[in-house]
């Protein structure tokens, strides 16, 4: 071996080295620390991007080590910030997969190193699906500027747009929903100066104009029969107000709406009289996997907007023959908010049918502006009814999806400064127990801080959602659209 | 050739001073407004958010400049910076044309276009930034020699105008084209290629929706609130430039100027900017915004009593009344002097919402004065939403102070974060980090110990049961708090509402809400009873008040034959009573 290739093979040795180094201990501290987001104790999926965090108290030098087993690799924090190498992530979750991932921080400060307790991250066996959709939009109270609605690749930090407004003349553009997490059936509502339903399907875009003479307004919020043939929607005539002295800075009300059904492929509005009635408001439709159920909320009707908060929202359920377009004669309650006293919002049954994911708030139906709003869950086979301490927080938690597998939720939350909600992430076990969920890992984790938009409505999707931006705007601003019948 | 230099040099500097002075003497107040409107972050995440988008490199050099509009002089040095550029700029390229200075008076035209432009607070300074870059890369390109340098650097010089300064790529590529035409270049028509790479980076631009709609790629809209359409001056800039160009080529083929055509042609097109400067300041400088623009500065900065000095006489706007009736409200003196100025109704106090931006800031500080902070909290947000830029600076410290009132530290603590990255507001946010997580500092401030006091104590819906219910809320939680009370009262004045304001000083007068009854109360008092004096004595009303309505109706009684004379026969001793504004306005 001659000198010059010994060195370069010394250089690489050395370089291994200091790759491999242990980090830094000192003396041992008691706790974990104190970082951003917390992941301590947290369940991940395997195909999640790393979790970058930050240091919450400042240090000279940081280093993090995340082991597993033989396996192990270290950061060193720049700027108190630890960026993961996405290759070496990777690579851990595979190995950990079931397991779990020890993570250890240690801290130079003016007194020397110090090692914090390490923490652990629980890596699940089953993946989530790959893309989170979500809007983006100001917590405001009526206007709105730039909005558009957005996909996350879940195994990468890559966000694309699925439609911003910036198309569509800065419309308001909400409700997105999909077919049972298929990102080739999807639908989202426009509102403002370009006013429709969008409609995706199997690659053809549809522009609905949803308002008829028979019903209170343009279709409102969604639910996919699981045949994509149906869509069921509430339609609401919805007025807002705000807070003169309450954490709840805004209240959002319906003065009347009803739940309808309607046919994809007949362009048709159906209803029941139990959906429909004037005595009672009915909402948030969902329908269960098998499409043989339609679940929803349902309050007695209240003189508005003065007795807003004594209007509670009971969680019921009606057969639905999707042959026939018909429903059921009986209504069943799940949750009866005479009784119990609260209010639910939000149902979502898991795609295994096994569970109901709801929110359940003090009164009324738009939880996402209650402080106390939680997550709870009903055992579809059991009707037992569990609060989710775990997800919960003491600010909102509030909209709320599952993945495919039935193992993920997501939720939005107001945890983090009372205004502005982010999506976490939870694991749910098969036998419908939740696992500390974690934040919606970012590249800087300080994006939350400054970021001044909400992440509203997050919806898994089982893939990115094509590039459709162009012909939706055409079609949205050009198109007469079609108009939907309503069917007595 | 030295002299000229020199003389050129004096000639922009005079231009430039010109310039300054004309804008600073007559828009000082508008660039305020332009800077409260555009927030500005010197952080690398504030560049990366808009870093893809083309024209991204103008648009952050004009937010980094808007920012220092803030300083007295700002806005005014910046602005005829930016326009007397553009004048050098386009004369330069009409002398490459010319050899010499012979339209040097006429490049001023998209300068002076530009100048019309800048006084609508919807266009954005990235226009002008961006007509600066056109007008270098402009420069830069004809100055090469050989025709194919010169079609490579106009291939190359495109695409990084498209990406640094967006739709005035298209502008470019067309007048390089025109250039290239105009000198009758062998093989000049390969310019059109320029022509084809723009427009094809347009529709690319569109197709992948990196912009909204071709306008936005292809006009000036790009350099306009998104979400309105703008007037046509902001076109005028980009047609008169290639105007110029023809021009000069028109020129090029006399021989130089001289003697009496010198003079002829100096002398028009003097005359030409001149008569333009006349028609375009009277047609584009927003006058009638521009005394609202003021109230705002004033209202912004708390100088109420300049506010009051500003209005004096006859009002002809809502707008000016509500900064009236806010500013006599800070004094604590609306229930004296409401009716010394010029009052029209209840929109004069509280006008209604229309959704635009300036409305929203108005609003906010009305009801901050009048210590409903959940509305002015509401007003702020949506200031902040609708505003030009990326946010309202002014309208992020209302909130960070309305959420500091309410205690909701964190995200004030947010705020105050983003206020930190601002080069005019870090100090500010700095000291108001001292009151997070600090309720005992916040009870102590003057102000937000204040507006903490004014929070109602049960809290209420804001604006279900009307706002003199939320008012009487206000004010009974904070018998300290006038402004809620006399706006109260104002409300109904203002409506000529009597039996209403009757149930109101009976329900209150007398409580720690309303001791004591304010000059223009005494006179409804008057107005309510007058045939009952003993009600005036339970009301305490003041003898020069009585004093005053005795006259008032003996002036009536005894011009009862004139009754079109009245009015103008009363303003004058009785103008600012209740009882004018209620029998004539």
């Amino acid at each position: 071996m001659n000198m010059k290739k010994q060195i370069i093979y010394s250089l690489g040795l050395l370089f291994l080295m200091a790759c491999n180094s242990s980090i830094p201990s000192g003396k041992k501290i008691d706790q974990w620390p104190s970082i951003f987001p917390d992941y301590a104790e947290v369940t991940i999926p395997p195909n999640i991007a790393p979790l970058n965090f930050s240091l919450t108290t400042p240090a000279k030098t940081a280093y993090a080590r995340f082991s597993y087993e033989n396996h192990s690799f270290q950061v060193k924090a720049k700027n108190g910030v630890f960026s993961l190498p996405t290759k070496k992530w990777k690579e851990i979750l595979r190995l950990a997969k079931g397991n779990q991932l020890e993570v250890t921080v240690s801290v130079e400060e003016e007194g020397g190193w110090s090692q914090y307790r390490s923490f652990t991250v629980f890596v699940a066996e089953e993946p989530v699906d790959p893309y989170l959709a979500y809007r983006l939009i100001e917590p405001g109270y009526e206007l709105w500027n730039r909005m558009g609605i957005y996909q996350r690749d879940l195994e990468s930090f890559s966000e694309t747009a699925i439609m911003e407004n910036k198309s569509t003349r800065h419309n308001c553009m909400n409700c997105h929903s999909f077919c049972m997490q298929d990102p080739e059936q999807m639908l989202f509502h426009m509102r403002g100066s370009v006013q429709a339903t969008i409609l995706v399907k199997d690659g053809q875009v549809e522009k609905l104009n949803t308002k008829t003479d028979q019903t209170i307004s343009p279709l409102v919020y969604p639910s996919w029969h699981p045949s994509g043939k149906y869509v069921a929607f509430s339609v609401n005539d919805t007025k807002q107000s705000f807070h003169s002295h309450d954490p709840n800075r805004i209240e959002v009300f319906d003065m009347e709406s009803d739940v309808v059904v309607y046919d994809t492929e007949k362009h048709e509005i159906i209803t029941s009289s139990l959906l429909s009635s004037k005595d009672d408001f009915e909402t948030f439709p969902a329908f269960s996997p098998d499409g043989k159920r339609m679940f929803f909320c349902t309050a007695n009707a209240r003189p508005m907007p003065y007795e807003y908060d004594e209007v509670k929202y009971s969680l019921c359920s009606i057969s639905f023959d999707p042959v026939s377009r018909t429903f059921g004669t009986e209504v069943d309650t799940l949750y009866h908010a005479g009784h119990a006293g609260q209010s639910v919002s939000f149902p979502r049954v898991s795609p295994d049918g096994k569970y109901l994911l709801y929110t359940l708030s003090g009164y009324g139906n738009f939880s996402i502006w209650h402080k106390d709003a939680d997550l709870y869950m009903v055992d579809l086979t059991s009707g037992e009814h569990q609060a989710l301490d775990l997800l919960n927080s003491d600010d909102v938690e509030s909209y709320h999806s599952w993945s495919s597998n039935s193992r993920w939720v997501v939720f939005s939350s107001r945890r983090i400064d009372g205004l502005y909600t982010r999506p976490y992430v939870a694991y749910i076990n098969e036998e419908g127990q939740p696992a500390k969920p974690f934040l919606l890992p970012q590249k800087d984790p300080g994006f939350y801080d400054r970021f001044m938009k909400s992440y509203n409505i997050p919806e898994f999707i089982t893939g990115k959602v094509k590039d459709h931006r162009r012909e939706i705007s055409l079609k949205a601003k050009k198109d007469p659209g079609i108009n939907l019948r309503y069917i007595e | 050739m030295r002299t000229d230099f020199y003389k050129n040099k004096v000639y922009w500097l005079v231009l430039w001073i010109a310039l300054f002075v004309f804008l600073q003497y007559n828009n000082e107040y508008h660039f305020y407004l332009i800077e409260q409107n555009q927030l500005f972050q010197w952080s690398m995440a504030y560049w990366l958010e808009g870093w893809n988008i083309p024209g991204a490199v103008s648009t952050w050099i004009s937010e980094f400049l808007v920012q220092f509009f803030l300083l007295p002089y700002g806005g005014a040095g910046i602005s005829a910076v930016l326009l007397t550029g553009v004048g050098i700029g386009t004369s330069l390229v009409m002398k490459q044309i010319l050899s010499d200075n012979r339209g040097i008076f006429i490049s001023l035209l998209p300068a002076v276009f530009l100048l019309f432009t800048h006084f609508d607070f919807n266009y954005l300074v990235s226009g002008t930034v961006a007509y600066l870059f056109l007008l270098i890369f402009l420069n830069g390109v004809i100055r090469i020699k050989g025709f194919r340098w010169r079609w490579f650097a106009a291939l190359i010089g495109t695409a990084l105008l498209f990406y640094i300064a967006g739709p005035v790529s298209m502008l470019f590529a067309g007048i390089i084209t025109l250039y290239e035409l105009g000198n009758r270049t062998p093989r000049g028509y390969l310019m059109l290629l320029v022509c084809a790479e723009v427009f094809l980076l347009g529709l690319l631009a569109v197709h992948l929706s990196w912009i909204g709609e071709f306008r936005y790629i292809f006009l000036p809209d790009g350099y306009y609130h998104p979400k309105l359409a703008p007037k046509q001056v902001i076109y005028y800039a980009w047609i008169v430039l290639p105007v110029l160009i023809l021009i000069a080529f028109g020129w090029r083929r006399r021989a130089a100027f001289s003697g009496k055509f010198l003079y002829v042609s100096v002398g028009f097109q003097l005359l030409l900017i001149a008569g333009l400067l006349w028609w375009g300041i009277d047609t584009y400088g927003d006058a009638k915004a521009y005394r609202v623009k003021k109230l705002d500065y004033f209202s912004r900065t708390g100088q109420w009593d300049r506010i009051l000095e500003e209005c004096k006489g006859e009002l002809t706007n809502y707008l000016y009344m509500c900064y009236v009736n806010m500013a006599l409200a800070q004094k604590g003196e609306l229930g004296n002097q409401l009716f010394s100025y010029d009052q029209r109704g209840l929109p004069g106090l509280i006008i209604p919402w229309n959704q635009t931006n300036s409305i929203s800031i108005l609003l906010s500080d009305v009801y901050f004065t009048i210590g409903d902070m959940g509305s002015a909290q509401q007003m702020a947000f949506e200031a902040y939403i609708g505003s030009t830029g990326k946010g309202n600076s002014r309208m992020l410290q209302r909130l960070v102070e309305t959420n500091l009132v309410y205690g909701s530290y964190a995200v004030a603590e947010k705020y105050i974060r983003i206020l930190e990255n601002t080069w005019g507001y870090a100090r500010w946010a700095k000291e108001k980090r001292a009151f997070l997580y600090q309720d005992e500092r916040v009870v102590a401030d003057s102000l937000l110990g204040k507006k903490r006091q004014n929070l109602p104590e049960e809290n209420f819906l804001s604006q279900i049961h009307g706002i003199t219910q939320d008012l009487f809320m206000l004010a009974g939680s904070d018998p300290d708090n006038k402004a809620a009370i006399e706006y109260a009262g104002a409300v109904y004045l203002l409506s000529k509402d009597n039996s209403a304001f009757k149930e109101m000083v009976e329900t209150y007068y007398g409580t720690p809400v309303l001791p004591e009854l304010p000059v223009h109360f005494q006179e409804a008092v008057i107005s309510i009873w007058e045939n009952d004096p003993s009600r005036w004595e339970y009301f305490q009303v003041s003898e020069p008040v009585k004093q005053r309505f005795t006259d008032f109706k003996k002036q009536v009684l005894a011009n009862r034959q004139h009754s079109a004379a009245l009015p103008n026969l009363l303003r004058r001793s009785h103008g600012n009573s209740y009882w004018y504004y209620l029998m004539f306005k």
